[in-house]
């Protein structure tokens, strides 16, 4: 057998058989070049075994907790429990409106309490969530302002200032990550002629195609046909990918 | 426990079992994204979102087969969709002239790196396919047939591969000390 350096490697690689290993080894020990050949080898392989990696940011592992903490609750509690919460809210709602109406014909005075007692606990702990929500879009931590962006989406309605953070999140957060989860969570809220303008404005500052074809999805579905000018510069523009453009040419077409 | 057995448990619902594999792997996943894109938060972004496919796809996972082959199958993948997505070519995406990992976001590490760094230079001028043939092969310590497996190819092309990976590396590596 003819041992060349693609033999040397298989050998060091642990892939040859066990009679072509031998062959080698017996090879090896009467040819001095072939062992330095081997020993520059093992060397480079040995340097590989070895690499010193670079450490992520902390932010990685912060990130990963809050999504595998949130299937998690998902999991134990089901999708339906968030959905169960607002349709609880809305009897409770209800129930409330019919004893407001019952008292005028009668009805038990401490059980009308009881329920306004049960609405102010729930509105309580929205205006809790609320504020949670704010204190961690205002840090710094990337996986934090995902978390309270994907926070917002379980709340049946934003207030203004959670719109106007969102907002700022689509136009200014570094990662692209926190932009899209934002623009997903805007849309729910509200799609007034005000956040039609913020997502335009916004589609016409963005440079990731990602986001673009997002933003592009945004508009068509909040109906923003003022979005169409904006739609035309990415057409035009040379730099724009051609992913991008189909999107706006389609979005263009969904508008008009 | 070993690999296999914690990700049974996160197909069985036991979610919180995949800590102990992101423990094990997101730094290592980070490198291999790192020395294929060149970009730290892009790789970070990676890595999240290997994780979340993991989570996404935990019922898929079939308990015979290793999970370290398993989710480099899905590191390549979710890579790929990244360049599809974004209309950019695989092999555009690390440009010449353009390769110094040792940026602001790592000056920390800076000191401890530098032994590997002519290596890893030697590495980043090879193409991503011998990149990827040489972290599964020789850092993860792979076989011929589990490289094949994740990245699509038969053994004789990962023997191809791995040869002309190391043939060029030798080209760029010129440490006298090894070679």
């Amino acid at each position: 057998m003819k041992i060349g350096e693609e033999i040397l490697i298989d050998y060091l690689s642990g892939e040859l058989t066990e009679e072509e290993a031998l062959q080698i080894e017996n090879e090896l020990k009467s040819s001095a070049p072939l062992r330095l050949q081997l020993e520059s080898l093992r060397d480079i392989k040995k340097e590989i075994e070895d690499f010193d990696l670079f450490k992520p940011s902390p932010n990685l592992k912060d990130s990963f907790e809050s999504i595998l903490n949130k299937e998690i609750l998902e999991q134990s509690s089901g999708k339906a429990k968030v959905i169960n919460l607002k349709k609880w809210r809305k009897s409770i709602m209800t129930a409330a409106a019919i004893l407001v109406l019952g008292l005028f014909i009668g009805l038990q005075v401490q059980t009308y309490v009881v329920q306004q007692q049960q609405i102010a606990s729930i509105e309580s702990e929205l205006e809790s969530t609320r504020q949670q929500m704010k204190e961690l879009l205002a840090t710094k931590s990337t996986s934090k302002r995902i978390q309270a962006v994907n926070m917002s989406m379980e709340l049946p309605k934003a207030d203004q200032e959670m719109i106007d953070q969102l907002i700022e999140i689509i136009h200014k957060d570094q990662s692209p990550n926190v932009r899209l989860t934002a623009i997903e969570a805007i849309i729910q809220f509200d799609q007034s002629e005000s956040i039609q303008r913020a997502l335009t404005s916004a589609l016409r500052i963005e440079d990731k195609p990602v986001v673009q074809i997002a933003l592009i999805h945004a508009l068509i579905s909040i109906k923003a046909d003022m979005a169409i000018p904006i739609l035309d510069e990415l057409i035009e523009k040379e730099e724009t990918f051609d992913k991008v453009k189909d999107e706006a040419r389609l979005g263009k077409f969904k508008l008009s | 426990m070993s690999d296999e057995q914690l990700m049974d448990m996160v197909k069985k619902g036991k979610l919180e079992f995949l800590s102990r594999l992101f423990d094990r792997y997101h730094t290592k996943l980070y490198n291999f994204f790192l020395r294929l894109t060149h970009d730290a938060s892009l790789s970070e972004d990676l890595v999240q979102n290997v994780f979340e496919r993991i989570i996404k796809y935990r019922k898929s996972y079939r308990g015979d087969a290793p999970f370290k082959a398993w989710m480099y199958q899905i590191a390549r993948n979710v890579r790929t969709d990244h360049y599809r997505l974004n209309k950019i070519k695989v092999d555009d995406s690390v440009k010449p002239g353009h390769l110094n990992l040792w940026t602001n976001t790592h000056h920390e590490v800076m000191e401890q790196q530098e032994r590997n760094k002519e290596l890893t230079q030697a590495i980043m001028k090879l193409k991503p396919e011998y990149r990827e043939v040489l972290w599964l092969g020789w850092f993860e310590k792979m076989n011929y047939s589990e490289v094949g497996e994740i990245m699509g190819i038969s053994v004789s092309n990962v023997k191809v591969r791995m040869h002309r990976a190391i043939k060029q590396l030798r080209t760029h590596y010129n440490k006298s000390s090894c070679l």
